[in-house]
Formats: C-alpha cells, sequence, structure tokens
C-alpha cells in the first residue's frame, strides 16, 4: 500500500523502539544517517548551500548534512529496516526536490533532524557508542534544527510536503486505487519539465473526472445548505469542471492523440487510475446523482476517494503548468477556425494549409476550465473529510481551509457549468494532426 | 539525553510559563479548543512537568490558540541548547509545534 513520507517517519520511529537489544538497535539507527544526509542534501543540492545563504533561514541544515554524512562512513555496511524506511523516505524527496518550496523544504528538514536525533539517542543507549564523537555532533546539529523549529513562527514551515504519497504496486481492493492515484500524482512530479503530451494530458483529465466524480456522487449524500436545494453544492461541480477541460482539448493534437506514447509513465499511471475505479466503482456516475452507498456505509470507498480526491487539485496545477508551456513551445496544432483571427496572432505560422499553431491566448478556455476543476476539487475534498477519513490528513487540512476561507466556489460552480455547455458546442468528432499527407495543391504561378 | 545538573531558576521560570501556557490551552473550553490540540499541549505539559517546573493553576488562554502556543515554543526555543537539547524538553517542543500547525 502507498505510504507518506510522514507515515514511514513515524514508522521509523516505531522501529527504534522495536528491537531489545541494544546493539542491534544501535546498529541498525546509525544505518539510517545517510539516508537523512542524502535526504536534506537533494532537498537543497540544485543550488548547493547558496540557497540557504539566500533565504537566511536554515543555516543549520548545513551543519546536519556534514555531521550525518560523516556518521554514516563510521558505519559502512550498517543496514536494517530503520535505514531502509528512512531510505525510501529520501527517495521520494529526491525524486521531487525542485517541485518542494522553501516552506515544505523547511518542514521536511526539522522531520528529519527530529529522526536524526531520535536515531541518535538509541545508538547511544547502546554504551560503546555512548561517547562517539561523530553521534555528538549529529545530535547538536538536530537540535539546533528543533530549536530553530521552535522559535520561528508556522507559517515558515508547510506540512503538506509530509503528505507526498509514494506508489506501490498494490493490486487488490481500493489501495489499488489509491496506488494508482499516488502514481500518477508522482508520475507528474517527478517529471522534470512542465511539457506533456496532449495524449497524457487527455487521459489525465479522463481519470480526474471519473474520480471526482464517483466523489461528487458520495458528496451528494450530504445535507444541503441552509435555504437552497439539495443539489446547490460548489463541490459537485467539480467533475463538470474536468469533463469541460477535456472536451475543450477536443480541437487541439500534437500528433500523440493516436499515436500516444508508450512509455509515458503518466499515461500508464492516469490509465491505471482509470481502470481500478471502474473495476472498483463502475463507470461515472451522472451529474447530480447520489450513490447507491453513502459514506456510512461504504466508509472504504469515501475513505480511498478522499484520498484521490485530495490529490486532484495538485494534479491539476501541474496540467495547468503544461498548457503554460504549450502556449510558448508551439507543439499544438488546431484546425484554423478553432483559433485566433490571423491579425490577433503574434507569431507566424509554418503548418499545413487550414491547420494552425497554437498559440497562448488560443489555450484560454482549457487553462481556464483547469482553473475551475482545481479551485472545486478543493471543495469536494472538503466537502468529503466531513464524512471520510483520509490518508492525507495535512494535505486534505490545507485543502479544506482554502476552500473554506474560498469565497468564489459558487460563481466557481456556475462557471464549469457554462464552461461544459459551452464546450458541448465544439465538433463532436475529435480533431487530430492527419496521418496521411493530403491531396496536392496547385502550386501558385 | 537528560541533563543530570539542576537547572538554574531563571530556566526553570522559562520552563514553568511554557507548561502552564500549554496546560492552559489543554484544560480550555472544548469549543475554543479542539480535541487533537488540547491532547498536544496537555501531552507536551506532561513531558516538561517531571524537570522540576513549579505548577500553577490553570486559567483560560486570553491570547488566540496560535498564539499561545507560538508563546510557549518561543520560551522553549530561548533555553540554553544544553537545556533545549534535553529529550523531555525536544520531545515537547515537538509536540506543540504539531498542536500549533493544527490550530493554525
Amino acid at each position: 500500500m502507498a505510504a507518506t513520507i510522514a507515515e514511514l517517519l513515524a514508522a521509523a520511529k516505531d522501529q527504534l523502539s522495536a528491537t531489545n537489544e541494544p546493539r542491534q538497535s544501535a546498529l541498525e539507527a546509525v544505518a539510517a544517517f545517510a539516508h537523512v544526509a542524502r535526504a536534506l542534501d537533494s532537498l537543497y543540492d540544485y543550488r548547493p548551500y547558496e540557497h540557504y545563504a539566500y533565504e537566511q533561514l536554515p543555516t543549520v541544515v548545513p551543519a546536519l548534512v556534514e555531521s550525518a554524512r560523516a556518521a554514516a562512513t563510521c558505519w559502512p555496511a550498517a543496514d536494517g529496516p530503520v535505514a531502509d524506511l528512512v531510505g525510501v523516505a529520501a527517495d521520494a524527496i529526491a525524486t521531487r526536490a525542485r517541485t518542494f518550496n522553501d516552506r515544505q523544504r523547511w518542514t521536511l528538514s526539522v522531520a528529519f533532524a527530529e529522526t536524526a536525533r531520535r536515531c541518535v539517542d538509541t545508538a547511544r543507549g547502546f554504551p560503546p557508542y555512548r561517547n562517539i564523537p561523530h553521534l555528538a555532533s549529529v545530535r547538536a546539529a538536530a537540535v539546533a534544527c528543533e530549536q530553530r523549529a521552535a522559535a520561528v513562527p508556522a507559517s515558515d514551515g508547510d506540512r503538506t510536503a509530509l503528505d507526498r504519497l509514494i506508489p506501490t504496486a498494490a493490486t487488490t481492493g481500493f489501495s489499488a486505487v489509491i496506488d494508482a492515484a499516488a502514481a500518477l500524482h508522482s508520475a507528474l512530479y517527478a517529471r522534470a519539465s512542465p511539457r506533456l503530451s496532449m495524449a497524457e494530458l487527455l487521459i489525465t483529465v479522463n481519470a480526474a473526472q471519473l474520480a471526482t466524480a464517483h466523489a461528487a456522487a458520495y458528496a451528494a449524500h450530504l445535507s444541503p445548505e441552509p435555504g437552497l436545494h439539495p443539489w446547490h453544492r460548489p463541490a459537485l461541480a467539480a467533475p463538470e469542471a474536468w469533463q469541460a477541460a477535456r472536451l475543450h482539448c477536443r480541437p487541439f493534437d500534437d500528433t500523440t492523440k493516436l499515436r500516444p506514447p508508450t512509455d509515458s509513465p503518466i499515461a500508464s499511471a492516469a490509465a491505471r487510475l482509470g481502470r481500478t475505479l471502474i473495476d472498483h466503482l463502475g463507470p461515472a456516475p451522472a451529474a447530480g446523482v447520489a450513490s447507491a452507498a453513502d459514506a456510512a456505509t461504504r466508509p472504504d470507498v469515501a475513505s480511498a476517494l478522499l484520498t484521490v480526491t485530495s490529490l486532484l487539485p495538485e494534479v491539476a496545477d501541474r496540467l495547468q503548468r503544461a498548457t503554460h508551456a504549450w502556449g510558448y513551445t508551439g507543439q499544438l496544432w488546431a484546425p484554423e477556425r478553432h483559433l485566433l483571427a490571423y491579425e490577433d496572432r503574434t507569431t507566424p505560422t509554418h503548418a499545413p494549409p487550414g491547420v494552425g499553431v497554437v498559440a497562448y491566448g488560443d489555450l484560454e478556455r482549457l487553462t481556464n476550465s483547469l482553473t475551475l476543476a482545481r479551485t472545486l476539487t478543493t471543495a469536494l475534498v472538503s466537502d468529503l473529510s466531513t464524512v471520510a477519513e483520509t490518508r492525507l490528513p495535512e494535505l486534505t487540512r490545507a485543502h479544506t481551509t482554502t476552500a473554506n476561507t474560498s469565497k468564489v466556489l459558487s460563481p466557481m460552480a456556475t462557471a464549469a457549468h457554462d464552461a461544459l455547455r459551452r464546450s458541448q458546442l465544439l465538433p463532436v468528432e475529435e480533431w487530430a494532426v492527419p496521418t496521411k499527407p493530403g491531396p496536392a495543391r496547385a502550386q501558385p504561378r | 539525553m537528560s541533563t543530570p545538573a539542576p537547572l538554574p531558576p531563571s530556566t526553570l521560570l522559562a520552563l514553568g510559563q511554557a507548561t502552564g501556557l500549554l496546560t492552559d490551552i489543554g484544560r480550555a473550553d472544548p469549543s475554543t479548543v479542539s480535541a487533537d490540540v488540547a491532547v498536544l499541549c496537555l501531552a507536551a505539559a506532561e513531558e516538561l512537568r517531571p524537570l522540576g517546573v513549579e505548577q500553577r493553576t490553570a486559567r483560560p488562554p486570553t491570547e488566540p490558540i496560535e498564539a499561545t502556543i507560538s508563546a510557549a515554543l518561543a520560551l522553549l526555543a530561548q533555553l540554553p541548547a544544553s537545556v533545549f537539547a534535553t529529550t523531555a524538553i525536544l520531545d515537547a517542543a515537538s509536540h506543540a509545534r504539531l498542536a500549533r500547525e493544527l490550530a493554525s
């Protein structure tokens, strides 16, 4: 089953006290230092240590990295379950290091400092290790991190980073749904470039629409807001926003619609998510129709849907970055009748007759639909969190806070409905870049 | 590691004030403090109590919850590094940090 960084570090903490034999415990504890150093180093390594000085913030972290790395060299062959758990967390951080913001980096640094300190305390429970200077320096550096964390305000940290799910290959029950969503989220964040292919975006939007449709069917059981119709909940419009985004993609292609990439982890994970949702919950229910069972009857389903839905606002954010990138890379083509007027275009196009290169302004409706999808999905998370347990408490809490403080959810729900109606005016057939050359045209004299 | 030497009076005073603030939140009206925040604050206070701090009568917090926890954390952060390195204080600070996150 997929695990979060917070769960892995908590399991490492439990594991430290699980072994009663002091020598064994100490050897298992010291094995984690290499991974602590690796995790913290990868968090900042693309601008090594210059970044710290620039931030004026965690000058204590480099000291911990250096001391942990030095301590790790003392026990090069040490290993064990604690190192395995911390190592997986370090891997998860390393693959997404560039996507964390400063506040998330600081929270992760403090969490790893706490883990390092507990490892030292466990190791020093073995009398021969009590006075080793390397351990003392690791502890001093970790304590300095924790002391700084106590001194700085809460706003300097962001605990949502601890809720990054690490996918596995679970194939049974609703764990498979959560794992597939974690794999999709992870694949999107592991992509160094914001560029996606059209096929990747389409399949991701399809899977997200399916997930939000099922989640909305569960949220539809919630009691209505006072004085309003039972269906008047902005969150229930989230699937419509995702569907509008899907339909707004109809005229665009980058040649991958008919020839999707075979080696894309994003497309593979999105397909897996869609398939597991259909296998376990069936096809997407119609908008506004409540599910047969409610969250109280099927808490496992509601919990899985809440966990999956909690990941989707960040998925929408990555898709939006991709559409912004498309505006500048010119990798999309579309029939000219769907593009801005020739007079409004700022760049010359070199496309076949009748086909134009998609510019930034052409993607405005798609980008707006993804904004609506992201915001309304946070509202869906907020609604579902009142009746279901989540695997991602920090992320769910952050989305709930966002939704509760937003004053534009109802207008956005209306906008999503309008966007869907507008997108349905597009031609029904999907447009793709022709695979065969068209008939030759007479050359002008 | 626990500190074997007795703590100086100024340190005990700061620890007592931090314990008092955390206890105040833990025993506050449930309508103003969520259960998870209260439990974490009480757990933090319980970590500090064996260090020999002077206990005072609990009273309702006058500041917002997050500000009160921040004040308690600031008192702990100002302790000398050798005192802050005590496992009990580190654990108390960890509980209080999490409580502050939940209260924010």
